[in-house]
């Protein structure tokens, strides 16, 4: 009759209590194999992903369409067309430029607006207010201080037309700049943008999305229309997400193969001086696979543990030296990692204490 | 129980240790190995016990032919059906003297935490009166054997296999263990000895003597 799998669970808690001494040394290399990775991999990782940050702000993935103002602009069709091609995050697109003035003085206030052809993207937030409906305007944080508003409110005057304020934008990363214009809601359903933002989901799409952008809006005059990326940049990002990407990827296989090693030995040693346990285990009734399990789950207890203190350590350690955490991503994939690593490395000494002779073992003093 | 048929087994196959033995260990009995040193007492009650494979013949142990069982089989079963007594305790020095007790009722497939009363009653029984939390070495080698005694009782397995189980021992522990394993026989189980110590085998129902590759049974007047 098999062990049941809750007794089997409950006598490899029991045995990791009883050898304490195994079980903190596996949990300490545990904790210093997932320390270690983060401190190294982890570290590298935290620091491309600031990297990464920076230069992603720089706008390597921001593809830019200005249409001449001789021409009648991309359709909202086509505005659509463009959001919906694969690798396209979001697409935003806003009429023509035009000066505006200060409600309050009417002033020329040296800002520009344009008209929103389609909602705003994540990016762009409202921070004081709310988005603004037909007929209404929102001003980036810039432009509040040159039309020397103390709050974001009152009115701006597009074309002699009072436009009323009903909020403050930020907007962030490559599109930054949108806080120098007023962002106004048109009377009309405005239907032709000349000015688009395309961002894309990854620098290394970029290039396809300009082609199937100037495939879509072939029919502009091939000088109507100019398309603006950053080159440099793209190569930029491409070359630091391999490279420093590798150092990484190097770094965290070094010390999970010096932890694997080192799981490996410990618990070689210490079942090796457990080979009686083993053979009077064998003697009772416990098949092989009973006793690679219950081995098994000794050695995850500790491993667990140590995988999670080493972590915690690791995070803190890493955010103390950087500023900044690794990707949560990384951290997840580097913890399950090391605790695969260290159960993996537990199969070959458990596989080898269930393959001994237990008559051998009884029968040597 | 137990029916060995024409069993043969050798670690070299030219010098075997057992040779064509063919006998049977019936529910309620006990049976005495004996023989000389290395004639392969041990090695025939491991052979009983599942945890060889003869060259020859078959092992059926409660109707079921044992040989060319996977092992995974063989270990069901003799953890399902047999008690071990090793010559000496092969405790856990690691675990208490209670957790060793219900290591014998976790591969008979029973819940360890519903047979702590047993195994409480069992220690009670044979006169272990320590602390059940103490681990082995912080007990005499007496009450070790005692506490093995328990382990191989536990969930009351229908066959108990010793192996020189009072070798070790003094002569009132070792009474205590041959008349716990005479009473064992009594309520019912298969009981098989492998004993040097002729004086208590010949309280068995049953002698076979390994080095002879025969069987006596009731008469002991030969043994030497």
């Amino acid at each position: 009759m098999p062990v049941s799998r809750r007794s089997l669970l409950r006598d490899a808690v029991r045995n990791a209590r009883a050898h304490a001494a195994t079980t903190i040394a596996l949990a300490l290399i545990a904790a210093a194999m997932t320390a270690a990775t983060l401190l190294t991999a982890g570290r590298a990782a935290a620091a491309e992903a600031q990297v990464m940050r920076n230069l992603d702000e720089a706008g390597p993935r921001l593809v830019t369409l200005t249409v001449a103002d001789t021409s009648p602009g991309i359709a909202a069709s086509v505005l659509d067309s463009m959001a919906g091609i694969r690798g396209v995050e979001w697409a935003l697109g806003l009429g023509p430029a035009r000066d505006i003035r200060s409600g309050a003085t009417g002033a020329r206030a040296n800002v520009a607006a344009r008209d929103l052809i389609n909602p705003l993207p994540r990016l762009v937030t409202v921070e004081l207010g709310r988005l603004p409906r037909v007929g209404e305007a929102i001003i980036g944080t810039q432009t509040q201080r040159k039309l020397q508003l103390v709050e974001p409110s009152g009115a701006v005057l597009d074309e002699e037309r009072a436009r009323p304020v009903v909020g403050r934008f930020t907007s962030a990363g490559a599109i930054a700049d949108l806080e120098r214009l007023v962002l106004i809601r048109p009377d009309e359903p405005a239907d032709h943008a000349t000015l688009v933002y395309l961002l894309a989901t990854d620098a290394a799409l970029v290039e396809g999305i300009v082609a199937q952008v100037r495939a879509i809006s072939g029919v502009f005059p091939t000088d109507a229309l100019q398309v603006e990326t950053s080159p440099d940049l793209i190569t930029l990002n491409q070359v630091l997400s391999g490279e420093v990407g590798a150092l990484s990827r190097q770094l965290a296989l070094g010390a999970v193969a010096a932890g694997v090693l080192l799981v490996a030995l410990t618990m070689m040693l210490a079942l090796n001086t457990r080979r009686r346990d083993f053979g009077r285990r064998r003697a009772l009734g416990s098949t092989r696979s009973a006793l690679i399990a219950a081995t098994l789950i000794e050695a995850s207890i500790p491993v667990v543990a140590g995988v999670t203190a080493g972590t915690l350590l690791g995070l803190a350690a890493v955010s103390w030296w950087m500023g900044s955490l690794p990707p949560p991503g990384f951290v997840a994939a580097s913890a399950l990692l090391t605790t695969l690593s260290g159960l993996v490395a537990a199969v070959p000494p458990a596989a080898f204490a269930a393959w001994q002779d237990p008559v051998r073992i009884l029968r040597v003093p | 129980m137990i029916e060995l048929r024409a069993l043969s087994f050798g670690y070299r196959a030219a010098e075997p240790l057992v040779a064509d033995l063919s006998t049977s260990f019936e529910a309620g009995t006990t049976t005495a190995l004996v023989g000389r040193s290395g004639s392969g007492k041990s090695t025939l009650l491991y052979l009983v016990g599942l945890m060889l494979q003869p060259l020859g013949g078959q092992v059926v142990v409660d109707g079921v032919e044992t040989v060319g069982l996977p092992d995974w089989r063989r270990a069901h079963l003799r953890g399902r059906l047999m008690g071990f007594v090793f010559q000496d305790a092969m405790l856990d020095p690691a675990r208490s003297v209670l957790d060793n007790v219900l290591e014998g009722a976790l591969y008979r497939g029973r819940e360890p935490r519903r047979t702590r009363d047993e195994a409480m009653a069992l220690l009670a029984r044979f006169g272990v009166d320590t602390d059940p939390r103490r681990r082995p070495g912080q007990i005499s080698g007496g009450q070790a054997q005692r506490v093995a005694l328990c382990r191989a009782f536990i969930g009351e397995p229908p066959i108990l296999l010793a192996d020189e189980p009072t070798g070790n021992l003094d002569e009132v522990t070792a009474d205590v263990v041959w008349d716990a394993l005479a009473e064992r026989a009594r309520e019912g189980a298969a009981v098989v000895v492998a004993t040097h110590d002729i004086e208590r085998a010949r309280r068995c129902d049953r002698i076979v003597d390994v080095g002879r590759a025969r069987h006596e049974d009731g008469a002991h007047a030969g043994l030497a």
